[in-house]
């Protein structure tokens, strides 16, 4: 998945108006495709999180809350939302602090480096997250693991933490996942800005410092939120990351709906966990669009 | 009847006239410029004769048929583009015989006639280049001459000269004209540079929020300026307040009289071309004025003279004359049929 | 551009290394010739690279997810062009609110995804099949084929189209003669950007493949909940540079950012 730092409003421009049909024949096939495929299923699993459940019976087609009660009311279901909207927030922060860094970092430099270390960055979100989680697995492993023993022999740690199977190791692991997001998003705003614009404010006396804080950022903000929500989404809803590193005992979401599905069998509670889950990002993600629109609504043409 | 009418055409955007009642009739084998700022509705009408925008009302006829009923690919009308629009995937060749293709041309007379409109453009060795590796104006001459080739019935140019830089433009102002000379073909420019469409048509269209002000030949059109703003337009003028006295036959500016007849009494505008404003002896007939600023532009000199905080424009050949400079005063005459008069406009307080 | 100071430049070393070390670790402890993993130190093996020959599951898993990538990709672009094309060039009603809805698959959780196919799949009788996951891989690629093949139409000068028609061209010549050529290499790049996304795909996946459909990362997935052992290390090193030659050759070919943002190098 990849993102874009762009008000989702952001429409190309249009050539003068022509009063025909074809643009409606021309976005039919598309539209039924999007019905039938999306909105058909989704509307299903809707309907499915109020069927009953029984380990003997099966599914039950009838229309009852009980598992949505459970779902809201249940402590346990209680703590593993927390637990995936912790990670998330964790994770947004720390790539919204280092991404964004390394963005500015990337844009400073010079040819050829600035477009090799561009590819070297943003590069591993094309690798397979299977693959990638993998080794953060591996740098992890036991009390003898890589990660250990370079922050020991660099005086950060006196005795080895356990990475593997704690919401830190999930936060470390996601964090790299998902850092290329954050760095393409304030990228594309750095992108945006004119370096004549820095000169000139270091021509009027500023110093890096100021330049940085009162030129720079309030200009790539709206990147750097943009590329926020990305990533919250993304991190809230990740599963292989989370599954591999977290395990069977710390789950999240998107591992607890996996859990009842595949596993117990519980389709309709699954489906209520999925959904729960699908309600609560719209909602974050529509919201967060509409206020950094409308805070910076004088940015965007 | 006419070649190509334009009858009270209109084109409404909700409450926005963006042309409001045009009316234009053009003869075979004429040069007609649409001239105006920004905003004025030529594109639009142009867009229409073309076909890719529909009127909201009135009538276009060529050679006494509707347009409204065929179809943009069907009117056989060549067109230049502001942005020339050439096919990037094809060669130049192959752009200018593309026309000929639809028409279904067979691909030895094709090759022919596409060899002879490069060959008048100018183009002969460039027909396997692509546009990319042609330098503005000669995109602009590939347009042209595909546009050329189809022999269409009307030539529309959008305002095709505007990206060529200030030099490349006249040189291509002087063949545009000799080329529409040689073939006959109609013509219709789009412009907002009054001094090409003066060098270039035939017949101006003065338009101006989608009316056209005044439709002549240029010369015409630049003497005799029917309203203020074709006035304003066309060239510099100088506009003054005066009163017309028709019982003595005179019409009096800042305290001169000027023996005319003019058509009404009472508070009038008299308009003055620059270049026939002169410098008269300073204690004779005309108006007393100092010279602000003068610039030198190679065969005239321009004058900026303020006569009771008006500014006035003048405009001297550079003949060796005499030359005042900033600062000086000087005395402004000129022949009483060199001033244009019209009733007032102005709401007197 | 101005330079970077020393502190920058350490803080982008430590950023790099944080980017690469899963990466090169994976590939590194691949080489490793003991039968568990372990970083190879003095000995660098092949053997657990010969040992995916006596896994036919993953070779096969891996040929299940290029041509499920390859079809899906394309049939995403075939649908991504007429909406395009709309979408660029008419103003209509419900234009803004189409394009929301077929970007919706962003912004739709995997995992929710992955529920509703297999709910979907099961009732109409398509579950396991490879139908059933190409169609459900050209949802969630479609927004990537839709913006990259917008971006190239919205791109090209509208009048080039005029210019044809005013020569004669009928609707379906422009199409065929001027518009597709045109924006053919924003269609190749488009299906690419899915291709990727499709063959990484995992979450939705696990769901709705069956032991005969599965594709590669579903297998690695499987694979490691049992165990952790060099085999998969091995084939996510092959997986790793396979994609990275894809990655030098896509970036040559087409810049990194205008597949990942939309547009071009240098462009603005």
């Amino acid at each position: 998945m990849t993102g874009e730092a762009q008000p989702a409003s952001a429409l190309p421009a249009v050539a003068p108006e022509r009063p025909s049909r074809a643009p409606y024949y021309l976005v039919a096939p598309a539209c039924l495709l999007f019905i039938a495929i999306v909105l058909v299923p989704i509307a299903m699993t809707v309907l499915l999180s109020f069927h009953d459940w029984g380990q003997y019976k099966g599914i039950e087609r009838v229309f009852i809350l009980k598992n949505w009660r459970e779902v809201v009311t249940d402590s346990y279901f209680l703590e593993v939302f927390v637990r995936t909207f912790r990670i998330a927030v964790l994770v947004t922060l720390v790539c919204a602090v280092l991404g964004s860094i390394e963005a500015y970092i990337l844009n400073r430099m010079g040819s050829p480096w600035r477009a090799i270390f561009l590819v070297v960055v943003l590069g591993p979100l094309l690798i397979s997250v299977v693959a990638r989680t993998l080794g953060w697995a591996l740098l992890f492993g036991g009390t003898s693991g890589v990660v250990n023993q370079a922050l020991i022999g660099l005086g950060v740690l006196s005795q080895p933490i356990p990475f593997m199977f704690t919401e830190t190791g999930v936060v470390v692991a996601l964090s790299h996942v998902l850092m290329p997001f954050m760095v393409l998003s304030v990228w594309a705003a750095l992108q945006r800005l004119e370096p004549q614009v820095e000169s000139a404010a270091a021509s009027l006396g500023a110093s890096q410092g100021t330049i940085l804080w009162r030129i720079v950022l309030p200009q790539i903000a709206p990147g750097i939120l943009a590329g926020a929500i990305i990533v919250f989404a993304l991190a809230a809803s990740a599963f292989a990351t989370p599954s591999i590193i977290g395990g069977r005992r710390l789950k999240v979401a998107s591992t607890l709906a996996y859990d009842e599905f595949l596993n117990t069998l519980n389709w309709p509670l699954g489906a209520a966990v999925a959904v729960l889950l699908l309600i609560a990002l719209v909602l974050i993600i529509v919201s967060a669009n509409r206020l950094v629109e409308w805070r910076y609504r004088e940015m965007f043409r | 009847m006419s070649f190509l009418v334009l009858d009270r055409l209109t084109k409404r955007y909700d409450a926005h006239h963006a042309v409001r009642e045009l009316s234009l009739a053009v003869e075979q084998g004429e040069f007609v410029a649409l001239l105006g700022p920004s905003g004025c509705g030529k594109t639009t009408t142009l867009q229409m004769i073309a076909g890719f925008v529909q009127p909201t009302s009135g009538r276009i006829a060529l050679e006494g048929r509707d347009l409204a009923a065929i179809k943009p690919s069907q009117r056989g009308l060549g067109i230049v583009f502001q942005s020339y629009a050439l096919f990037p995937h094809m060669t130049t060749a192959e752009n200018v015989a593309f026309g000929l293709e639809m028409q279904g041309v067979a691909k030895a007379e094709r090759e022919q006639r596409v060899g002879d409109v490069l060959a008048m453009v100018g183009l002969g060795q460039l027909a396997d280049r692509f546009p990319r590796r042609m330098s503005g104006g000669q995109q602009q001459r590939v347009a042209l001459a595909r546009a050329l080739v189809i022999r269409p019935r009307i030539l529309l140019l959008d305002e095709p000269l505007s990206n060529l830089d200030a030099k490349l433009r006249e040189e291509m102002q002087i063949e545009l004209r000799q080329i529409q000379r040689t073939l006959g073909t109609t013509t219709i420019l789009v412009t907002h540079d009054q001094s090409e469409a003066m060098a270039l048509a035939d017949r101006i269209v003065v338009m101006n929020k989608g009316t056209a002000e005044q439709i002549g030949p240029p010369h015409e059109t630049y003497e005799w300026p029917a309203t203020p703003f074709v006035a304003e337009f066309l060239g510099k003028t100088n506009v003054f307040s005066g009163s017309s006295d028709p019982a003595r036959g005179v019409v009096i500016v800042a305290g001169n009289e000027w023996p005319v007849a003019a058509p009404t009494a009472g508070a009038v505008d008299v308009t003055v071309r620059p270049e026939r404003v002169r410098f008269a002896s300073v204690d004779g007939h005309g108006i007393a004025a100092t010279i602000k600023t003068r610039i030198f532009q190679g065969n005239h000199w321009l004058y900026q003279a303020v006569a009771d905080g008006r500014t006035i424009t003048i405009i001297q050949q550079n003949a060796g004359g005499v030359n005042p400079v900033e600062g000086d005063s000087v005395r402004l005459d000129w022949n009483s049929d060199d001033m244009r008069i019209r009733p007032s406009r102005e709401i007197v307080s | 551009m101005s330079r970077n100071g020393p502190l920058a430049l350490a803080f982008h070393t430590l950023f790099v290394i944080f980017m690469l070390a899963p990466i090169v670790v994976v590939c590194f402890v691949a080489f490793t010739p003991e039968a568990y993993l372990s970083f190879p130190t003095t000995r660098w093996s092949l053997r657990w690279f010969r040992a995916i020959a006596d896994y036919p599951e993953f070779v096969a898993a891996f040929w299940q997810s290029v041509w499920l990538g390859a079809l899906s990709s394309a049939i995403a672009v075939a649908f991504s062009v007429p909406a395009a094309l709309a979408i660029a060039r008419h103003r209509f009603a419900g234009r803004e609110v189409l394009l929301t809805l077929f970007q919706s698959p962003l912004m739709i959780p995997h995992v929710v995804l992955g529920i509703a196919f297999l709910r979907f799949f099961t009732e109409i009788g398509l579950a396991g099949t490879f139908f059933g996951l190409v169609i459900s891989h050209i949802v969630i690629v479609f927004p990537f084929a839709l913006r990259l093949t917008l971006a190239s139409a919205t791109g090209m000068n509208p009048q080039i189209e005029q210019a044809a028609v005013s020569l004669g061209a009928s609707e379906a010549t422009v199409l065929r003669r001027i518009t597709l050529p045109l924006i053919l290499p924003g269609l190749v790049s488009g299906w690419a950007l899915a291709f990727i996304n499709s063959f990484d795909e995992v979450t939705m996946t696990v769901f709705i493949a069956t032991p005969g459909t599965e594709t590669l990362p579903v297998r690695m997935f499987l694979y490691i909940q049992d165990n952790i052992d060099p085999l998969v290390t091995s084939v996510s090193a092959c997986v790793i540079v396979v994609t990275v030659a894809a990655l030098v050759a896509l970036d040559r070919l087409y810049g990194l950012e205008a597949l990942l943002i939309g547009r071009g190098k240098g462009e603005q």
